[in-house]
């Protein structure tokens, strides 16, 4: 089954990306719940592995109830906690599962999550798990017997938006491109602007760019610091407007900041899509796009 | 160097337990420069052995004996005596001269008087931090001089992570991006080109544990010589 987002970047249509993160219990009721509550709303779910280094559900598993729910997945693949053989096998067992479309990631730090005493793998980075992942398509890589039956990864990767140190980011988003991304989901942004130092540094790259938007929770925003989010830097005036709402006011505020700015993505005509994430609010996203 | 730390003295004096004549064994080399094991903090060790099992009323005897170092054999050689006298020995050295001790010594326990960290450089008085995991495949030469196994909390051989604030590492806000120092070296001497192409992923079959290395010429000359 090929992959509805895949076809959808082609066509240039504007493409709307849930992000879900799966359960830390062993029941996926809720997911699947979640899920049919975006039908027809998104073009396709991001299945997160792990994030923040929490551990829940497996990515995989999570990934297959929604294909077998009847819903278009993006399977995240951290780097952090699989060593090339496992990660491999993963991509296998998904390509077996008609699963398509993969996120290459290196993964949140385990200091930041519920294990800080992990063993942190990190036996591939991002890059070189693209890089790995093409070559097993047509056996030249370390499926050394090659595939029996041909199968096909729509390969992605995150790409750090703003303008703090664009440039090493840069130099590492050119790399994954160069060794297979075929999209690239930037990190929360809050303002267009953010995404200049990303769009204009890739403008001569056929890579699809899907600007990452997120709707934070009350209580990452009530102990917001730069640092505290992986990867992403919210903007001063707006963490204090926000910080000084109140929880109900900063409901309603956050919601409406974030959709205005994903119709300001949609209309603006840059970016090929949207990845709207949610901590803990992920029922309220079918209300943003 | 190798830096180690010494262990806390309530874990050495609880190893030392069921002993009454112990031998502190300290090394000369890497673990007296970084303070954790030379000759002063052998005998430091050995007298408050001593005190303390005065104070506790138990008999028990400690002495303190240094060699230059004890990832060798010659100087190991130097500890036999001494060794006859007692019947437990706290080894000061890092963990390959801990084990290196037990090896030559099979009929004594041998216990860890430190912690072994990293193999690290001295930044300031007191002050040691890490530089290298001995990977046996050096990448300096593309990352401007900054390794990135080591200097990055994520080992990434092709750039930073999503994770850096401001140029700090997402793991320790108070410590440069590895990634972040590399790539701005590599642009002050002009040779940011070193990383246009992807470094392929690290070959694990180069550091098999546990590894051992032959200096083949030197060998056949020291056999014949
Ligand atoms: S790349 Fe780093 S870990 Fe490997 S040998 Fe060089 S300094 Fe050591
Ligand atoms: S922030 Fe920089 S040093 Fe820290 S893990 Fe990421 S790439 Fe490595």
């Amino acid at each position: 089954m090929a992959s509805l987002f895949k076809e959808g970047l082609k066509s240039g249509a504007f493409q709307i990306v849930a992000r879900l993160v799966p359960p830390r219990s062993a029941n996926l009721a809720g997911v699947s719940a979640l899920a049919a509550s975006w039908k027809g709303k998104v073009n396709s779910i991001l299945v997160a592995d792990n994030p923040s280094a929490i551990m829940g559900v497996a990515s995989l598993v999570s990934a297959e109830r929604l294909v077998r729910d009847g819903h278009d997945v993006i399977m995240t693949l951290s780097c952090r906690d699989r060593n090339r053989m496992a990660l491999g096998s993963t991509a296998l067992g998904a390509a077996a599962l008609n699963i398509e479309s993969i996120l290459c990631v290196s993964g949140d730090h385990f200091n930041f999550g519920d294990h800080p005493e992990s063993k942190p793998v990190y036996d591939l980075d991002s890059v070189q798990l693209i890089g790995m992942l093409r070559d097993m398509q047509d056996g030249s890589g370390s499926t050394a017997n090659g595939p029996t039956e041909p199968f096909s990864f729509f390969l992605g990767a995150v790409a750090r938006a703003t303008a703090d140190h664009s440039m090493p980011h840069l130099m590492k988003a050119r790399k994954k491109i160069s060794d297979g991304a075929r999209f690239l989901i930037t990190l929360p942004i809050f303002t267009m602007s953010e995404l200049e130092p990303v769009l204009s540094g890739l403008s001569d790259s056929p890579v699809k760019i899907l600007a990452g938007v997120l709707l934070p929770s009350y209580e990452q925003i009530r102990s917001y610091q730069d640092g505290s989010i992986p990867g992403t830097l919210i903007p001063e005036e707006l963490v204090r407007s926000w910080k000084d709402a109140g929880e109900e006011a900063f409901i309603s505020s956050s919601a409406a900041h974030v959709k205005k700015l994903v119709s300001e993505l949609k209309t603006s005509g840059r970016v090929a899509g949207v990845c709207v994430s949610a901590t803990g609010r992920e029922s309220e996203i079918e209300g943003l796009i | 160097m190798i830096v180690a730390r010494r262990k806390p003295f309530p874990e050495i004096k609880g190893m030392l337990d069921p002993y009454s004549r112990a031998l502190v064994a300290g090394c000369g080399t890497c673990v007296a420069v970084c303070l954790a094991g030379g000759e002063k903090e052998a005998g430091v060790l050995a007298s408050q052995l001593m005190i303390a099992s005065s104070v506790d009323k138990k008999e028990f005897y400690a002495s303190a004996a240094t060699v230059e170092r004890q990832c060798d054999r010659e100087f190991l050689e130097l500890f036999r005596d001494r060794v006859k006298e007692v019947d437990a020995v706290v080894s000061l050295a890092c963990g390959a001269g801990i084990q290196f001790f037990a090896e030559m010594y099979p009929e004594v326990p041998v216990l860890p008087g430190v912690d072994t960290s990293f193999i690290g450089v001295a930044e300031d008085a007191g002050e040691w931090s890490e530089r290298c995991r001995s990977c046996n495949q050096c990448y300096l030469g593309i990352t401007g001089g900054i390794c990135p196994v080591t200097m990055c909390s994520k080992g990434l051989l092709n750039g930073p992570c999503s994770g850096p604030i401001h140029g700090k590492c997402e793991v320790d806000h108070e410590r440069n991006c590895a990634w972040i120092m590399i790539y701005e070296r590599l642009e002050q001497q002009s040779r940011i080109g070193l990383q246009d192409a992807p470094a392929p992923p690290m070959n694990h079959g180069l550091r098999p544990h546990p590894s051992r290395l032959v200096h083949s010429a030197y060998k056949r000359r020291f056999n014949i010589g």
